[in-house]
């Protein structure tokens, strides 16, 4: 059974990343959920790292989702980047992987979040 | 193929939902399910046992969650089974979710059967293909 961990790191000025480690599941959702409720304001826009992410469910998309939407609400940006194996085929079953929420690769997601990018 | 006819009951509570996920992918695994068919039941283990751990007992009831396994020549199917209140309007216990459990186990699975009864809990019978479609 894997271990659970969430690390913050800067990208570029005003931009920040989550990287989710471990399997995300209701017993942990709430840690994901503090964790990008503590991103300070002044970062305009977040990147949610999957790449070992090993297992996500519903209530893991639920808090990203919820997540994107206070972000919206407050002008600035979040996206997915990087899941693999289940991960991908749970955003890609929910629909969640034609929504311009999650991209392939951190330049990708960064590329997204800049303020001339669509959406 | 070997048959199974295994059960285990959990605490319904959230860092069970990991251990039934571990024990019931465990026995697939050991049954021959295909790799990608152990990532979809893992998925649908834990959405079904999170909708139990979440809805199914007052806050102050210390409930269970039962799953029983049983193998076919080409399927799997899961009976999770709790002992809790069933289904039904509870609006002061509606908690934060996006409703995506359900239907995450209709994309991911052949069939699947919902039954509850009020006051005696509700029952949710799942079954998965043991191989990919060719």
């Amino acid at each position: 059974m894997a271990g659970f961990s969430l690390e913050q790191r800067d990208l570029d000025p005003g931009y920040c990343e989550i990287s989710v480690e471990g399997e995300l599941d209701l017993a942990v959702a709430g840690e994901l959920d503090e964790a990008i409720a503590g991103v300070d304001a002044g970062y305009v826009g977040l990147v949610v790292g999957l790449a070992a992410c090993e297992f996500i469910d519903s209530t893991g998309i639920a808090v990203i989702l919820r997540a994107r939407r206070r972000f919206v609400a407050e002008g600035r940006r979040l996206v997915v980047c990087c899941p693999a194996d289940q991960v991908e085929r749970i955003l890609a079953v929910t629909g969640l992987s034609r929504d311009g929420l999650v991209y392939e690769s951190l330049d990708d997601a960064l590329a997204a979040l800049r303020p001339d990018a669509d959406g | 193929m070997e048959g199974s006819d295994v059960e285990i009951e959990l605490p319904a509570r959230p860092e069970s939902v990991a251990l039934a996920r571990e024990a019931v992918s465990a026995e697939a695994d050991r049954l021959g399910m295909a790799p990608r068919c152990l990532d979809d039941l893992r998925t649908v283990v834990t959405e079904a046992f999170t909708n139990a751990v979440r809805y199914a007992y007052e806050e102050d009831v210390e409930g269970r969650v039962a799953i029983a396994v049983s193998a076919g020549e080409d399927v799997l199917c899961l009976t999770i089974r709790d002992f809790g209140v069933g289904i039904f309007p509870r609006p002061e216990r509606e908690l934060p979710s996006l409703h995506m459990g359900l239907p995450i186990i209709g994309a991911l699975s052949e069939e699947f059967h919902l039954t509850s009864r009020r006051g005696r809990g509700t029952e949710l019978t799942v079954c998965m293909p043991m191989g990919e479609a060719s």
